[in-house]
């Protein structure tokens, strides 16, 4: 069962788990993104790894040493013990009080520090059991030592860890050594507090010394590591501007290490491009010279051409009929192939740069009407009707008239050539920062894929159909080129069989830079169209 | 390569390095532990057992006399010798001890499920419930009831109220520690040492014992000397804890209205007996206490040295007498006579080291003579018929203490300001001769060779004030058992004796260290001749007089040189003295 929570400690806790899930993103994203974290991370795991073995291995090695140490002393130490002992004891049974004097000189032995405790074990007098030295409680013979040295031959050592404990209820772990001497047995009960107290200093150092390494180690991994990351994050620099298009970017070669080779043929590679691109460059300029030139030459035959043509043509009554067909022939094309060169012209401007705006305040509504009034004469031969949707009041913008004109009347006449003769619908909207141009058509459209390609030069829909419609090939170029020197866009959109449409959108201040459209790419009714088809879709799935 | 190679030398050579112990080094001075444990001067234990299946009465006894000397359990009150008891509350040994040398069972009669065995001892002495040894010389007869139980194992079910113990039982489970009050006389600065008799159950609760029965006042023998203790009446100890060399003592509420310096004293001089003691901080009610005088909460030993018992200052100079009856100072290898017209015998110097109190050669009369003038005055005449004074003993106020006595009895004088006498009415010893008695230096106690029959016995009494007013000394108790012919005796310091004196076991006079608690008696190598006389002043060399038969016949005083512990001798001298 959910207990209801209420509302502000849900939504604590949903700020806990969306910071929690952003500090967990930005590890992920720098251990992603970064070699060094990657590398520092990986040697403190292994090393903490290395270390933590050693630091195991080491201590046993010390803790085995000491004790080693401490044990053949304590046997030492018995030895001489008993040999004391067996001096004053060899005379047979002995009287408490020559035991008592034993283990006081035992127990003096042990010194000031206090070494060792020493327990005598004498089970033949009734009510004793021995003696023993200070405050050790006598049950600190283990059992299994005291079996082990009652059946011992005599002078036998024998020894084993155990618990001390003390009359004040301490206890502390010791190692107690035993031996029989006559009929008694004696027993040595080392503690080890200075044994722990020695292991205690070499385990904090190790512990210290091991957090060090690991520290170390990191650093050194993360030094090194920043040796390498930074000249490769110094070559991707590089590339990034050289792909930018700075060619003149070069790398600094340092040394003659393996990054410095990188650098070399980094720099080798970057001189080819830019070797390449200049010429290519150089010429694409000579071709485009060429075509102007061209152009420019083409005019003054072509002028003289029409005059003459023209002369023909308005004589063309006086001829026979073929000669006559011939000479409307030959003043259609001339019109087609001064419009071709006007545009060839046009369009080399725009290659070399010498294209400029020539902005003015205008209602665009008024531009609009004129491109409209220029073309119903076409539509109406096509058959074609153009209805216009214009907002009532004035919409100004600062556009270069000629260019915006041209533009329409580019977007217009390509409308009616492929409007398959159905209703072509020109609107207009604006808003705060832009005003917006769209010119619909209900023609065959285009595929998919399509709507990029129009803007390029001599395209055509159908390769097949030949060039029998008046355009150019070259108007939607110029067209794109003109509304890009605006700032502004031009797009396509168009489906098969639903017709394009084409929006110009320019920035209502020549020259500000524009963040959207007031009118949409597709059409309105499509997208309602299509939101009915996506629900049925989704219920054939349920 | 080469570069490898050397790299993998010079990280062997750092291994080997790591690996070894220093084989030379500076000369480095201290401790390697920082502080004498409170384990050092180890003691030894009995470890006790209870009894085993069927032994009968004698054996059970037996063993219960063995356990019996081990003060085991948590307060010391022998809990396995209690395994012996058909009773448990039915023992409560607490209230004397006997200290015997030599135990024998004389009967066991066993009657159906009951018995009974009669134990017999030679007891040397008894220890109080309060820590006091008495020297008690005689045969003690005790009898123990036993019982079988319901498993036919015997039990002792009814036996003598007081703990038998043998006097190495004694040496082995008690220890002798002085508990410091104040001289009754406020002029003296010295404090008085008390000694007791605590039995060794541990370090803590040996310490903690001394400081309660330091709270609780002195021995029912030392109170009627009139000491006095600054601890309020019911003052209790909350803590004693001892670490690092400083005593933390934590007293109860009652302890605010005492004199804090006066107690901080007492406690500093009975704790720093203990060697893990060198400091001292006195807590009331768990608070630390700021006591007048001493910077800081912790008192050192030294802020009190004042009151050391045995007095301060440089030890004086030996006096002796010459071959010819004059008085000369020990100040080189040749005693200087001062004053040429003086005639002595048995000089004692007073504690200024300007009077000498003197016996005239007759040994019956007493004179003091000022040095400084060398005027000589008749204080004293004896009174007894044949009455004759031992050496004269000077108290630290001034006063001259003589004893004349024949072989009937004593009386003892006093001599005021080195003019009136008078004469000491409550002297216990006077039924019996005296052959020395010797006042201690904070003069509330007077040690004494009493002539007891064929026995001449070390006696310690004390001297105090009559509730008449009157001067009395009184209280004498024995305080060794096995010295039963003592020559002469002197105090060593506030709580030894020196004594020339022979034992039951050994009859030539030999010099002894004699602790005023009962402790063990100890003897000291003397200068080898035939012992007369000795003095000795705490610090200095003891001085011995004595007779030399060969190579020619002569009187001789012999101090030991500590330097090198051999006897060297002033040759024709005799009766040494130091002040006092």
């Amino acid at each position: 069962m959910r207990i209801p929570l209420k509302a502000s400690t849900r939504r604590g806790l949903s700020v806990i788990r969306r910071l929690a899930r952003a500090a967990l993103g930005a590890t992920q994203a720098r251990w992603r993104r970064s070699i060094r974290v990657r590398v520092v991370t990986t040697t403190l795991v292994v090393s903490a790894i290395v270390v933590a073995v050693l630091g195991v291995f080491l201590m046993q090695q010390i803790t085995n040493a000491l004790l080693e140490a401490k044990e053949r002393a304590a046997l030492l130490q018995l030895d001489d013990g008993v040999g004391i002992a067996q001096g004053r004891l060899a005379t047979g049974p002995s009287d408490p009080e020559t035991l008592n004097d034993v283990v006081t000189t035992l127990a003096r032995r042990s010194g000031t520090a206090g070494l060792y405790e020493v327990i005598l074990i004498d089970d033949r007098d009734p009510g004793i059991n021995g003696f023993s030295s200070n405050a050790i409680k006598p049950d600190s013979v283990p059992a299994r030592l005291r079996l082990q040295v009652e059946r011992a031959p005599a002078s036998n050592p024998y020894r084993t860890y155990g618990r001390l404990s003390y009359d004040d209820g301490t206890s502390t772990a010791g190692l107690i050594v035993g031996a029989k001497v006559n009929a008694y047995q004696i027993y040595y009960l080392f503690p080890l507090t200075q044994e722990r107290q020695s292991l205690v200093v070499v385990q904090r150092t190790l512990f210290g010394v091991g957090a060090a390494l690991m520290l170390l180690l990191a650093a050194i991994a993360s030094l090194v590591t920043r040796q390498v990351v930074i000249p490769v994050r110094l070559a991707a620099q590089s590339a990034e501007r050289l792909a930018a298009g700075r060619l003149e970017e070069r790398m600094k070669v340092r040394g003659e290490d393996d990054l410095a080779r990188l650098a070399t043929s980094f720099n080798d590679m970057a001189a080819n491009l830019q070797e390449k691109i200049v010429q290519l460059e150089e010429l694409s300029k000579v071709q485009r010279q060429f075509v102007s030139d061209v152009s420019h030459e083409l005019r003054t035959p072509l002028t003289t051409i029409r005059i003459a043509a023209d002369v023909l043509y308005e004589a063309r009554e006086d001829f026979d009929p073929l000669t006559s067909r011939s000479a409307e022939l030959l003043q259609s094309q001339l019109e087609r192939f001064e419009g071709l060169l006007a545009d060839l012209l046009e369009i080399s401007r725009y290659d070399a740069g010498a294209a400029t705006l020539d902005a003015e305040s205008i209602d665009v509504r008024e531009l609009v009407l004129r491109a409209v009034g220029d073309t119903e004469d076409l539509a109406e031969r096509k058959g074609s009707k153009i209805v216009q949707q214009l907002p009532g009041e004035a919409t100004m913008a600062e556009v270069d008239r000629r260019r915006v004109e041209r533009i329409l009347r580019n977007l217009l006449v390509n409308a009616v050539e492929h409007g398959e003769g159905k209703d072509i619908v020109v609107s207009v909207a604006a808003d705060r920062d832009a005003v917006a141009i769209a010119v619909r058509d209900h023609g065959c459209g285009l595929r998919p894929g399509e709507a990029h390609m129009v803007f390029d030069r001599f395209w055509r829909a159908d390769p097949a159909r030949a060039r029998t419609t008046g355009g150019t090939g070259l108007g939607l170029s110029i067209s794109k080129e003109d509304a890009r020197l605006h700032g502004g866009w031009l797009q396509a959109w168009g489906e098969p069989d639903q017709g394009c449409q084409f929006r110009l959108s320019l920035p209502r201040v020549a020259g500000a830079e524009l963040r959207g459209s007031p009118l949409p790419l597709v059409p309105p009714e499509v997208e309602l169209r299509r939101a009915p088809y996506a629900e049925l879709k989704l219920e054939a799935d349920a | 390569m080469r570069r490898g190679l050397a790299l993998v030398t010079v990280v062997l050579c750092a291994v080997a390095g790591c690996a070894s112990v220093p084989s030379g080094s500076q000369v480095i001075g201290g401790r390697i532990t920082n502080h004498q444990q409170p384990i050092d001067d180890p003691y030894v234990r009995v470890i006790p057992v209870g009894p085993g299946r069927d032994w009968d009465p004698g054996k059970i006894i037996t063993a219960f006399q063995a356990a019996s000397g081990s003060f085991d359990g948590p307060n010391g009150d022998h809990k396995v010798a209690r395994e012996y008891l058909a009773c448990g509350g039915c023992w409560q040994p607490g209230i004397s001890t006997v200290v015997y040398d030599r135990m024998e069972q004389t009967s066991v009669q066993i009657g159906g499920a009951h018995a009974s065995v009669t134990v017999e001892v030679d007891q040397l002495g008894r220890i109080g419930s309060d820590g006091q040894y008495i020297a008690d010389s005689h045969r003690f007869k005790a009898t123990y009831q036993l019982r079988q139980d319901a498993q036919k194992q015997w039990r002792i079910s009814w036996l003598p109220q007081e703990l038998l113990l043998s006097r190495n039982d004694v040496n082995r489970a008690f220890r002798t520690l002085d508990l410091y009050f104040f001289s009754p006389d406020p002029q003296v600065k010295a404090l008085v040492p008390n000694p007791v008799f605590i039995p060794m159950v541990n370090r803590t609760w040996l310490s903690q014992q001394l400081v309660k029965q330091l709270l609780g006042g002195p021995t029912t023998w030392l109170r009627g000397a009139g000491v006095r203790t600054d601890f309020p009446g019911g003052t209790q100890l909350r803590r004693l804890d001892i670490s690092g060399g400083v005593a933390t003592v934590d007293l109860s509420r009652q302890a605010r209205s005492g004199d804090l310096r006066n107690m901080s004293i007492q406690l500093m001089w009975t704790l720093r007996q203990l060697r893990e003691v060198d400091q001292l901080k006195l807590e009331i009610e768990g608070k630390p206490v700021q006591v007048p005088g001493v910077g800081g909460t912790v008192q050192s030993a030294s802020v009190w040295s004042g009151y050391n018992p045995d007095g301060q200052g440089d030890a004086p100079r030996g006096w002796v007498r010459t071959a010819d009856g004059r008085l000369a100072r020990l100040d080189s290898s040749v005693p200087q006579v001062l004053l040429p017209k003086l005639r002595v015998s048995q000089p004692a110097i007073s504690y200024d080291a300007r009077q000498v109190a003197a016996v005239s050669k007759s040994g019956d009369t007493v004179t003091v003579t000022d040095m400084t003038t060398g005027a000589t005055r008749v204080v004293l005449h004896a009174k007894l018929a044949g009455g004759r004074f031992c050496k004269p003993s000077w108290d630290s106020r001034g006063n001259v203490w003589a004893v004349e006595s024949n072989s009937h009895g004593s009386r003892l004088w006093e001599i005021t300001s080195g003019t009136t006498k008078i004469a000491v009415d409550g002297w216990t010893l006077a039924p019996y001769p005296v052959r020395a008695l010797r006042i201690s230096r904070d003069g509330t106690r007077a040690a004494a060779i009493v002539q007891m029959g064929q026995v001449s016995q070390v006696q310690l009494g004390r001297v105090d004030r009559a509730p008449t007013g009157g001067l009395q000394a009184e209280g004498f108790i024995a305080i060794n058992s096995d010295l039963s012919a003592a020559l002469d005796l002197t105090w060593r310091d506030a709580d030894h004796l020196a004594v020339i004196g022979a034992t039951d076991s050994n009859p030539s006079p030999l010099l002894y260290d004699v602790p005023v608690g009962g402790g063990t008696i100890q003897p000291m190598v003397g200068p080898g001749g035939d012992m007369k006389a000795v003095a000795a002043y705490p610090g200095a060399p003891l001085l011995v007089a004595q007779h030399v038969s060969s190579p020619q016949p002569l009187d001789n005083v012999c101090w030991l040189s500590d330097k090198y512990g051999e006897w060297k001798c002033y040759d024709r001298t005799s009766a040494p003295a130091y002040p006092g």
